[in-house]
């Protein structure tokens, strides 16, 4: 329960999430919720299952762009990376989530 | 179609959904991989790979609605998990489907109706400028249904008006048109030239009407409808500037009008110009007033009471004249009145469309309350699917958004068999619909009604989703998943469902019993209305008009009417056959008004005012007017020079004072008139309601028809030993036979046009209880359905009863008052409700009061009976649950 509710509580960051993670260089979904764990010192745990809608849904949107690759240990995997409108996304999504943190912080400091 | 899905799915995955079960095994893959790393053994990092994962079915499913749908993945997702549910329960399906689709159906035909005459605009330019006109004279005693401006008002007011800018007036009428040898018999309607150009028409060809073509004595022209123009004269333009006959009478044709204009109706096919008799200087004219269906459009800025005060000025203006009593009653000073034309339109039938509206409205809430209430029940029975759901994570606002979605396909469901249901219902309506009945050809399914039917969809789901799907989001997930069924009191069946639940099902036996009480009094003023003595027998009854030749003489008409009867009377099947001015139900009045002596003595002399008939021997046995005192005319009444004269009960009780009326004489009892001749009342006849069951009766006089007085209008009685219908050829053969030049209609059973007047209740009657039944219908399969399911539900409580003793009679008790108690209530706010919705429909009442107690204690007298017929089956079956049955579940 638990564990479901901080996942609801990041579901409108994830996509942020994802697409800062892109912006260091292409991944895989495995990749990806890995890289978001290792870097957040698993304090951030994607929840899997949404990781893929949300991949795919971004990809409508063209923000990311996927094709087949082969990894290193001969795997075939599906590889996303940055779009242009995605780095611009990104860019937005950052500057919303500044500002977001900022206000809070401030609250925090001062109420 | 289940096989079909599977084949696609397992044959034809497509690339795409390959890849991506490719990409989501590799993650899981991927995650195994790391587990075992960590020293997981194979199966355990498996396990516990899927296990963070999620179900790869579900995620399968999401990411590929991602795809197709990007951010709509998520509802197209819900959609497609609500239709699974829906195939998963057909029962449930079709009973909810078949209640929405009801409910939506019948609001979206009756909002179609009610849109298409009461609401939509006219389909005249600033159609909400034109106002109908009329003058009351207060007090005065109106005998038709007919609202007029006087001739004189007319006049004085068209001189210099000042908040009108088109006066006019229209009428219609029943004509015959004679085509090559056919006589064909339609409506047409006179119009003020003035009016034309205000009411937005522009001819197909030729030209409209002028102004000097409608002063009396102008050559007489017509304007042809498109349809008549297509139907009788094949489109042929050459028809313009020839003549066409209509009741004998050659009109020029000097136009056709498109198809699209229907003033004042769509019955009516040609027009002409109405011509508004001039107030005459002549000394035997001098006392002559016409009354005219007036028209006008307001001048700009102006409003309706600034035209009724010109107006009532206007007709104060003008002298009172003995025949303007006789249009307008004795009555105190006129008074204008300004109403706009598409409210005067539907005036008739705007009570009843309301009283329908209102009606389709509740039966919407039952069949929203009933869904709402299998909604309820259902989330009962899916408890632990949230509940399993809810651990894993979903929030309480994505369950919310779940069982909305449910609703709302459901809805949808509803309402594409509703708009198929309200597609055939409008088709019917014409057909069902009574004769006259306003705008018929503005009633479609069209774009008002297409979003009237999604809101009222969107009303279905919130009002039928929104409370359950509240209820489902929001329960103790432990004590759910711990007990299943049996734990209903814990975990899903708070309190709170059950008063919510109970309250639906008093607000379906409320609605439910106020469309009873409104159907029983609809019923109970039909039955009034088809049980009044019309004080005439209209059973084996013809009647038939003839018109004789434009300009031929009394002699002509006389001539005519004796030979037809003793033709008629010598017919096979003909029992008694009479003529005079007038039938019932024939849509002429003949009003006379002239002075008599004043029956009380407070005055010297009172003015009377009666309808004249003027009948040949026969006329009054053939209709079977009841005689009360003195005889009937026969032959030698014809031929005295004493004008025999009968009178109905409400004359003499008027007019005449107590004492014997048979036998009274008057000389000059039309002292404008007459010159020493003596009148001598000869009996005394039942009144007759001439103009329909829903009149009032009149003071009726019956002169014998005299030679020259018949005049060119012959109305035919001839009451038959059989079937009316068997002698209509032979009497239409005997009067073509006789004269080749004179028009014939309505040859018909005096029953059809008496059937037709009562149509429009009819059609209120049958519709309103149609609902009703609907209603009643709804709401017990709400209360049998809630009952049944609380039995089932309660299955281990009424075991343990059962097993403490409780005996059958008290479980049955049990289960019947909890469904009798709200069933109570419901019926008692439901009289409450009624009372307001009754006085709603007075206008669409005929002898019964808006609070008559018979038709409220009749609709509980059937609600009752019914709601305990629906709560004694699951009664019955609680009564029956043995201890060990109820436990071992």
């Amino acid at each position: 329960m638990l564990r479901a509710r901080k996942v609801d509580a990041l579901q409108g960051t994830l996509d942020l999430l994802v697409l800062k993670t892109l912006s260091l260089g292409p991944e895989h979904g495995y990749g990806i919720a890995t890289r978001i764990g290792t870097i957040s010192d698993e304090v951030l745990r994607v929840e899997e299952g949404s990781l893929y809608p949300a991949l795919h849904r971004m990809e409508q949107a063209g923000w990311i762009k996927a094709e087949w690759d082969i990894t290193e240990n001969n795997r075939r995997a599906r590889l996303y990376r940055l779009t242009r409108a995605g780095e611009r996304r990104l860019e937005d999504e950052q500057e919303k989530w500044n500002r977001l943190s900022k206000a809070v912080g401030k609250v925090l400091r001062f109420a | 179609m289940g096989w079909l899905r599977r084949l696609r799915s397992t044959i034809l995955r497509s690339r795409q959904q390959l890849e991506i079960e490719e990409e989501l095994r590799f993650h899981v893959e991927q995650r195994t991989e790391e587990f075992m790393r960590d020293g997981m053994s194979a199966d355990l990092a498996r396990q516990q790979a899927l296990r963070r994962f999620g179900n790869p079915a579900l995620v399968r499913e999401r990411t590929e609605d991602a795809d197709r749908f990007g951010w709509l993945g998520d509802l197209v997702h819900d959609a497609r998990y609500a239709l699974r549910m829906m195939q998963r329960h057909p029962s449930f399906t079709a009973a909810a489907l078949a209640t929405l689709a009801l409910g939506i159906g019948a609001t979206s035909t009756v909002f179609s109706v009610v849109y298409g005459v009461l609401l939509r605009p006219l389909p005249y330019p600033a159609a909400a400028q034109l106002v109908r006109l009329w003058e009351e004279h207060p007090g005065g005693n109106t005998m038709g249904r007919e609202r007029w401006i006087s001739n004189r008002t007319y006049w004085a007011w068209s001189e210099q008006p000042r908040t009108v800018e088109a006066l006019g007036a229209y009428g219609t009428f029943t004509a015959t048109i004679r085509v090559g040898d056919d006589d064909v018999s339609t409506w047409g309607a006179q119009v003020s030239p003035a009016l034309m150009p205000v009411l937005g028409v522009v001819p197909l060809a030729g030209r409209l009407f002028t102004a000097a073509e409608a002063e009396p004595g102008a050559s007489r022209v017509v304007l042809l409808g498109e349809a008549l123009w297509t139907e009788r004269f094949n489109r042929d333009s050459s028809v313009i500037g020839g003549t066409v006959r209509i009741d004998g009478e050659p009109n020029t044709v000097i136009g056709i009008l498109p198809r699209g204009f229907a003033f004042p109706s769509a019955d009516e096919v040609f027009w002409r110009p109405y011509t508004i008799a001039r107030v005459s200087a002549d000394p035997a004219q001098a006392q002559a007033t016409s009354g005219m269906t007036a028209l006008a459009r307001l001048a700009p800025g102006v409003t309706i009471g600034q035209v009724e005060a010109e107006g009532t000025a206007m007709a104060r203006s003008v002298p009172v004249t003995m025949a303007t009593k006789a249009l307008f009653g004795v009555g105190g000073p006129p008074v204008v009145h300004a109403r706009p034309l598409v409210a005067d339109m539907t005036s008739r039938i705007q009570p009843v469309l309301v009283v329908l509206a209102a009606a389709v409205g509740f039966l919407l809430l039952i069949a929203c309350a009933n869904v709402a209430n299998m909604f309820l029940a259902r989330g009962l029975a899916r408890q632990r699917e949230f509940a399993v759901r809810s651990s894993i994570g979903a929030g309480r606002g994505r369950l919310v958004r779940q069982l909305l979605t449910e609703t709302f396909v459901l809805s949808v469901g509803g309402a594409v068999l509703g708009l198929a249901l309200a597609w055939v219902l409008l088709r019917v309506t014409p057909l069902i619909a009574p004769a006259r009945f306003p705008r018929l050809a503005d009633i479609h399914l069209d774009r008002e009604a297409l979003v009237f039917t999604a809101g009222a969809t969107l009303l279905t789901t919130l009002l039928s989703g929104l409370l359950p799907a509240l209820r489902g989001g929001r329960f103790n997930v432990a004590a759910s998943l711990r007990g299943g069924n049996g734990a209903t009191a814990e975990g899903f069946h708070s309190r709170r469902d059950r008063r919510l639940r109970d309250v639906l099902l008093v607000a379906e036996s409320a609605f439910a019993l106020m469309l009873l009480v409104a159907a029983m009094l609809l019923v109970r003023s039909f039955v009034r209305l088809t049980s009044v003595d019309p004080g005439y027998n209209s059973d084996r009854v013809l009647t038939a008009h003839v018109m004789m030749p434009p300009g031929s003489d009394a002699d002509r008409s006389d001539r005519f009417t004796t030979e037809a009867l003793s033709r008629i009377r010598a017919l096979a099947g003909v029992a008694r056959a009479g003529a005079g001015n007038m039938t019932p139900m024939f849509p002429r009045q003949a009003v006379a008004t002239f002075p008599m002596p004043d029956p009380t003595g407070a005055s010297p002399e009172i003015t009377a005012r009666a309808t004249v008939y003027t009948v040949t021997p026969g006329y009054l046995e053939a209709l079977g007017v009841r005689l009360r005192d003195g005889r009937v005319f026969d032959e030698r009444d014809v031929q005295t020079a004493t004008r025999a004269m009968l009178v109905n009960e409400l004359f003499a009780r008027r007019y005449l004072g107590p004492g014997a009326i048979v036998g009274r004489r008057f000389t000059d009892l039309f002292r404008r008139t007459d010159r020493g001749v003596v009148t001598e009342i000869v009996g005394v006849v039942a009144p007759m309601l001439k103009d329909g069951n829903d009149t009032e009766p009149q003071p009726e006089i019956y002169f014998v028809a005299k030679p020259q007085r018949l005049g060119q209008s012959v109305n035919f009685v001839v009451r038959t030993t059989g079937d009316p219908r068997g002698v209509v050829a032979a009497v239409r053969g005997v009067l073509h036979g006789l004269d080749g030049d004179v028009t014939v209609d309505r040859v018909e059973p005096l029953v059809d046009p008496l059937v037709a007047s009562m149509s429009q209740p009819r059609f209120a009657t049958a519709t309103l209880t149609t609902f009703a039944l609907l209603a009643l219908i709804l709401a017990s399969i709400g209360l049998y359905g809630v009952l049944s399911y609380a039995v089932s539900q309660r299955g281990r409580e009424l075991g343990v009863r059962t097993a403490l003793g409780a005996s059958r009679t008290h479980l049955l008790g049990l289960v019947l008052r909890e469904g009798l108690a709200v069933t109570t209530l419901g019926v008692l706010l439901g009289i409450v409700g009624a009372t307001a919705l009754s006085r709603l429909m007075q206008g669409a009442l005929f002898g019964v009061t808006p609070l008559d107690p018979m038709s409220f204690a009749l609709a509980p007298a059937v609600l009752l009976p019914v709601a305990f017929v629906a709560c004694l089956v699951p009664a019955l079956r609680a009564s029956r649950v043995g201890p060990a049955e109820a436990l071992r579940e």
